[in-house]
């Protein structure tokens, strides 16, 4: 599946019944969106995020470590849009994830992460980018490059 | 005359103070110029500083100013963007442990800085350790209030995100989560 569905149904959710459960499931949908269209990014570049949870932390570390500026910036934006997402799945005494604001952001932060790993596989000027990715994701992190 | 200070110069510290400090001058009776004084703590009138070169312990100081916002500005409780980034924020002491652990002081005090100079921050930062499972880590997470329309808001997500990862060391920032919620 296309993990930009998830969005597409983060929108949705945000924009129907207003109520706690809608917003805080629009939050998360929009961090599976992001966090799922990272690791295929990855992938497509030739790098392997561990299998299962493990994936959450290779791929924010593979992100922020890189050395290519856009990619450090969308990998912090995607750990604040993990942070609104633990709150959201996990803190149910934390009432502020329950609003539309929070929602709205969460989709735009998801959206600014997935255009910006957009461009490091659709622009042929980040041939340099991508070689910097998969050198930290192997030299430093061990995962598996291709 | 200005706020009479003084300062203790321990030449070959480590830095440690940022919050949103670029640089600090200080002016004495004697010339120690503006040499590349940074402040490292500040408890009442006493501030502590690493002074590159300086062998000097104890001094007096007539007045002491930071670099912020691109314009250098006295120390003064009068001041409340300083006041801000140097007394008013109040770390609980899990959080202010977990940074020392990972050596985070200097990071966390930056972070602060940039989220206060970039946002239009309503009321006073909170802070939690987070240990994420998922990642197998723990993080600080500092949650800001923030005025502004979402759009408003996310467009200063954009300009603190550019400043935070070129002035934070990736190695740090994976532990210091800046969570901002518009209001």
């Amino acid at each position: 599946m296309d993990p930009r569905r998830f969005l597409e149904l983060a929108v949705i959710l945000k924009g129907g019944q207003a109520s706690p459960e809608f917003y805080r499931t629009s939050i998360s949908r929009a961090y599976y969106a992001a966090f799922n269209f990272g690791v295929q990014t990855l992938a497509s570049i030739g790098v392997r995020c561990s299998k299962g949870p493990g994936a959450h932390g290779d791929l924010t570390k593979c992100l922020g470590g890189c050395g290519v500026q856009a990619c450090e910036k969308a990998g912090a934006r995607l750990q604040a849009l993990r942070g609104r997402r633990i709150d959201a799945d996990y803190e149910m005494e934390e009432i502020g994830s329950e609003t539309r604001k929070e929602a709205d952001l969460a989709c735009l932060e998801a959206n600014a992460v997935m255009v910006a790993l957009g461009k490091l596989t659709d622009d042929p000027t980040m041939a340099l980018s991508r070689a910097s990715v998969k050198r930290h994701a192997s030299e430093v992190l061990r995962l598996t490059v291709s | 005359m200005g706020q009479v200070i003084t300062a203790q110069f321990h030449p070959k510290t480590e830095l440690e103070w940022a919050g949103g400090l670029n640089d600090v001058r200080i002016s004495q009776s004697s010339d120690l110029g503006r040499a590349s004084c940074v402040p490292t703590g500040l408890t009442g009138t006493t501030a502590t500083a690493s002074c590159n070169g300086a062998i000097i312990n104890t001094l007096i100081v007539s007045h002491i100013q930071f670099m912020f916002d691109n314009r250098w500005q006295t120390l003064s409780g009068q001041n409340p963007r300083l006041a801000f980034a140097l007394d008013s924020v109040a770390i609980p002491g899990e959080a202010r442990a977990f940074c020392s652990r990972r050596q985070l002081d200097y990071d966390l005090r930056r972070t602060l800085g940039l989220a206060d100079k970039n946002f239009s921050i309503i009321g006073q930062p909170t802070f939690r350790i987070i240990e994420d499972a998922e990642c197998d880590e723990n993080y600080i997470a500092i949650h800001v209030n923030v005025k502004g329309t979402v759009e408003e808001v996310f467009q200063q997500s954009e300009t603190f995100l550019d400043e935070f990862v070129t002035s934070i060391d990736g190695s740090k920032r994976r532990f210091i989560n800046l969570v901002y919620h518009a209001i």
